[in-house]
């Protein structure tokens, strides 16, 4: 794809393009695989083209030349003032000062053209400094020149380094600053990560480029689940857990609902072709697992934390209450297949996303329907929110209606959590109400001992009717 | 049969419009500018006098050199400063080289598509950026500047050229001779379009460009019939009128004649007095000289043979220059007011300078007269001559061929529309 340059002439004295109608500059424009596409002493015309650079020769004078120029910078992507006229009015400019003034009133004034438009860079002289034109083009396509608001060219860049946690890494290399990870940070309320530099300079940063912990990360994988570049990934042992799975280590896998309802919305898979692909894995048993079982030992506990994420922000923000973390107690040889970035560092486990790419990885064809080993885990009497000012209301609650309070931190709960597979929407709300259809009938199958025939007299998860989800 | 074309004429320099109605028998053509006025008449009026060669040199980035020498030249003559004849002959090659400079780019980019030369056509495009690059590469190294040159002043140069710059200038032009030449073989292999110039009036300084024109007032300008003496006179001579019913103010010769200035002008009034050429040059002017008296089209054979010549002409005049004779010589305290001309030949033709100073040294009546409003008027007879030709036959009546054909002919004229200071119509 070659790079669309224009040569847009007002009025001057064409000294300019005589400077640049050399053989350095062609051949430049050859070497860097610029197209001629507008130049009127040349006879290219215009018509209804874009431009990806415009360089402007001369100042405006007349409407004529105003609407040349409005033209330019409609068509054209970065807009260059060429040499003195375009910059200052030029020597025509002398007409608006004093000496001259009643001599020239028949001419009009002349003008420079960021009197009229936006212009992003200047190239000064006259006539035109050549050797700076061409130095501004090579920086302007080779991409490493960076233009702010209208001040001139310079040459600074981003710095590029590496966050890292014990989970998560942050390449800044690859960051577009789009700043979707600081928002999610913020709105979990750990702040890790914030901008940080100014100007062209701007970057994402935890302060002075700490490790990730120490600035208060909970790992919660949100950022790796918002990133839209890859910039944040994920410090994977899917490879070694793979190994273990192979060597038969690890035998039996317990599979959160959240997780299957997202696969299943994500790949658009049954129930059963699941089960059958997490055996295709390698696994001899599948269980449907969800930690909310562990909520009848919480002795004491008055609010359940769903994962060690909401364990690090509760035991920060709600230090005057107990908080239980709802471990799942699942044997040695087996793996726990969540939502949840954050069990990484408590139990062998993987992540939704791991797992949708290692069933993509198998492919997806030919999968039969198969039914889980066994279904374990309701909470009994319990409620589930999502929102930290939501527990604070339920704890400030007088009449207690319920007895256990589990937190989820995500926005979204755990349907949208930041190790979750990644849908093909891109709305949030479409991808939860899908997720949540999915989950209910999964229940509803379950409960009514469709799924696995000894569950068949236990009570529904009571966060699935919970509004506040 | 009624046609009424516009067509804004590109690969020219500036924005200029042509404006063709066609009625029955009768064809009218106008040639305007789309330009704004920039009025360096007035923005100079006040000004210092050494300020103005620097002001007016901005007049036309495609011919600075020239404006930069006239208007030098007329302050020299208002002020009684004469300079030297190395300085003379110096600007005078910087001049050269400009001239030489324009041809290639005029020929090269903007004529030669007319033929069918593409500037994708590797092989010419190369030997004319390769001529192209030495000669703005000289003219840098003499001139301080591509355009809009900055080393000499009323009086003389402000750099010390080294007699070593002149010699690189040297080798440098001698390096190119073969592809000029080169070059000339594909211009003069072009078919030109038939046509008659229906005004044979060829205006031209005597001699030039081959030898350097007198530093002194009166100058001897030839015409085809005539020779004037010019000075103050250069009104009487030049007039501008406005003609018809046209709102354009043409220049005439002696306010009646239309004629036309330029390369092949300079051509045909050369041969008159011209001497010192060598035999393939002659040989070619003497071949080509009864083409260029008839067909306006032959502008662009006269362009290139007069780069051969001037080419020439250079390596001959430098090889003889010597620096260390330049001196600069600074304007005396007292001074009484008065008035200079300056006549030169830019690349497009004659060019005056006027300049009347005060006892401060300030200007207070400036007049330029660019070769573009000399010749416009006859751009616009020729023009109707040419359609009226193009009628009389069968295919001549399609629009299109009109259109590319009096685009082809104002091409080869090389109107310069930033020159003309103050021609012709403006449109808004």
């Amino acid at each position: 794809m070659s790079v669309r340059l224009a040569v847009v002439p007002l009025s001057s004295c064409d000294g300019c393009q005589y400077n640049l109608l050399n053989e350095e500059f062609l051949d430049l424009l050859k070497g860097l695989n610029v197209k001629l596409v507008s130049w009127p002493l040349l006879g290219l015309g215009d018509g209804a083209e874009t431009y990806d650079i415009a360089l402007v020769e001369g100042s405006v004078m007349s409407s004529r030349d105003l609407k040349t120029l409005l033209d330019a910078r409609r068509k054209s992507r970065v807009l260059v003032a060429m040499g003195a006229c375009a910059l200052l009015g030029g020597v025509q400019a002398w007409s608006s000062n004093s000496i001259s003034r009643k001599l020239v009133s028949e001419a009009g004034f002349s003008r420079p053209i960021n009197h009229y438009v936006k212009v992003d860079h200047y190239v000064r002289g006259c006539p035109v400094n050549v050797g700076e034109m061409i130095k501004l083009l090579k920086s302007l396509i080779s991409g490493d020149l960076i233009y702010v608001g209208s001040r001139r060219f310079n040459y600074v860049s981003r710095d590029s380094f590496k966050i890292s946690g014990s989970l998560l890494e942050i390449e800044t290399s690859k960051c577009v600053v789009c700043g979707r990870c600081v928002e999610v940070c913020s709105l979990i309320g750990a702040r890790a990560l914030n901008y940080v530099f100014k100007g062209i300079q701007t970057n994402i940063s935890t302060p002075y480029q700490e490790s990730l912990e120490s600035a208060g990360c909970v790992n919660c994988g949100l950022c790796f689940a918002y990133c839209p570049v890859g910039a944040v990934s994920l410090k994977t042992r899917t490879e070694d857990l793979l190994d273990k799975i192979r060597e038969g280590f690890l035998r039996t896998a317990y599979v959160e609902p959240e997780a299957l309802a997202s696969l299943m919305e994500s790949d658009n898979l049954e129930l059963g072709q699941v089960i059958s692909a997490i055996k295709q894995i390698g696994f001899t048993k599948v269980f449907i697992y969800s930690n909310l079982y562990e909520a009848k030992n919480s002795v004491g506990g008055e609010v359940l934390a769903r994962s060690p994420v909401e364990f690090s922000i509760l035991s920060k923000q709600v230090p005057e209450h107990s908080v239980y973390l709802l471990t799942p107690r699942i044997p040695q040889d087996s793996i726990y297949i969540s939502q949840c970035v954050s069990w990484r560092n408590v139990v062998n486990s993987l992540t939704t996303r791991e797992l949708q790419s290692l069933i993509r990885e198998l492919g997806t064809e030919e999968l039969d329907s198969e039914r889980p080993d066994g279904v374990v885990g309701y909470g009994e009497d319990i409620i589930v929110v999502s929102e930290l000012k939501d527990v604070r209301k339920a704890l400030s609650n007088p009449e207690k209606p319920f007895r256990k309070i589990v937190f989820e931190a995500c926005p979204g709960g755990c349907l949208l959590g930041g190790g979750q597979s990644i849908s093909k929407y891109n709305d949030l709300t479409k991808v939860l109400a899908r997720r949540r259809d999915m989950l209910k009938n999964m229940l509803k199958k379950i409960t009514t001992g469709n799924l696995v025939s000894q569950d068949g007299e236990r009570s529904i998860i009571n966060c699935l009717t919970n509004p506040t989800l | 049969m009624s046609i009424k074309l516009t067509s804004e004429v590109v690969r020219v320099a500036g924005e200029s419009e042509i404006l063709v109605s066609i009625d029955g028998e009768r064809v009218k053509v106008e040639y305007d500018s789309l330009a704004s006025p920039r009025s360096f008449e007035s923005l100079v009026t006040g000004r210092k006098y050494w300020e103005v060669p620097y002001v007016v040199s901005r007049v036309c980035g495609v011919c600075s050199h020239a404006h930069f020498w006239a208007s030098n030249l007329a302050i020299e003559l208002a002020l009684g400063i004469k300079v030297d004849e190395a300085t003379s002959t110096l600007r005078d090659v910087c001049n050269k080289l400009q001239i030489l400079q324009n041809h290639v780019i005029h020929l090269g980019f903007l004529v030669l598509p007319d033929y069918g030369y593409s500037v994708g056509n590797d092989k010419y495009v190369s030997t004319l950026l390769k001529v192209n690059r030495v000669v703005n590469e000289a003219l840098r190294l003499l001139g301080g500047r591509l355009t809009n040159p900055n080393v000499y002043v009323p009086g003389g140069f402000t750099e010390d050229l080294k007699q070593p710059v002149i010699k690189r200038v040297v080798n440098l032009l001698g390096s190119v001779g073969n592809d000029l030449r080169e070059l000339a073989n594909i211009i003069l292999s072009i078919e030109l379009p038939e046509l008659e110039d229906p005004s044979p009036e060829y205006v031209s300084l005597r001699n030039s460009p081959s030898v350097t024109v007198p530093v002194e007032g009166p100058y001897i300008i030839d015409s085809s019939k005539n020779t004037y003496t010019v000075y103050e006179n250069y009104r009487e001579i030049f007039v501008e009128r406005y003609l018809d019913l046209s709102t354009s103010k043409k220049c005439l010769m002696n306010g009646e004649k239309v004629f036309h200035t330029g390369a092949r002008a300079r051509l045909i009034n050369y041969l008159k007095g011209g001497s010192g050429l060598s035999s393939e040059l002659r040989y070619l002017i003497a071949r080509y000289e009864p083409l260029f008296k008839k067909n306006p089209f032959s502008n662009i054979y006269a362009k290139i043979i007069e780069s051969l010549l001037i080419y020439e002409n250079l390596l001959q005049t430098l090889s003889s220059l010597d620096t260390g004779k330049l001196s600069r010589v600074r304007p005396g305290n007292s001074f009484s007011g008065g008035f200079g001309v300056g006549v030169v030949e830019a690349p497009r033709g004659l060019l005056i300078h006027y300049y009347e100073l005060n006892p401060e040294m300030r200007v207070i009546k400036a007049d330029i007269i660019t070769p573009t409003v000399m010749f416009s008027k006859h751009i616009e007879v020729s023009s109707e001559a040419l359609i009226k030709g193009l009628l009389a036959s069968e295919e001549g009546r399609d629009e299109s061929l009109v259109k590319r054909f009096v685009e082809a002919l104002v091409r080869a004229y090389d109107p310069c529309i930033p020159c003309a200071v103050h021609v012709i119509k403006m449109k808004r």
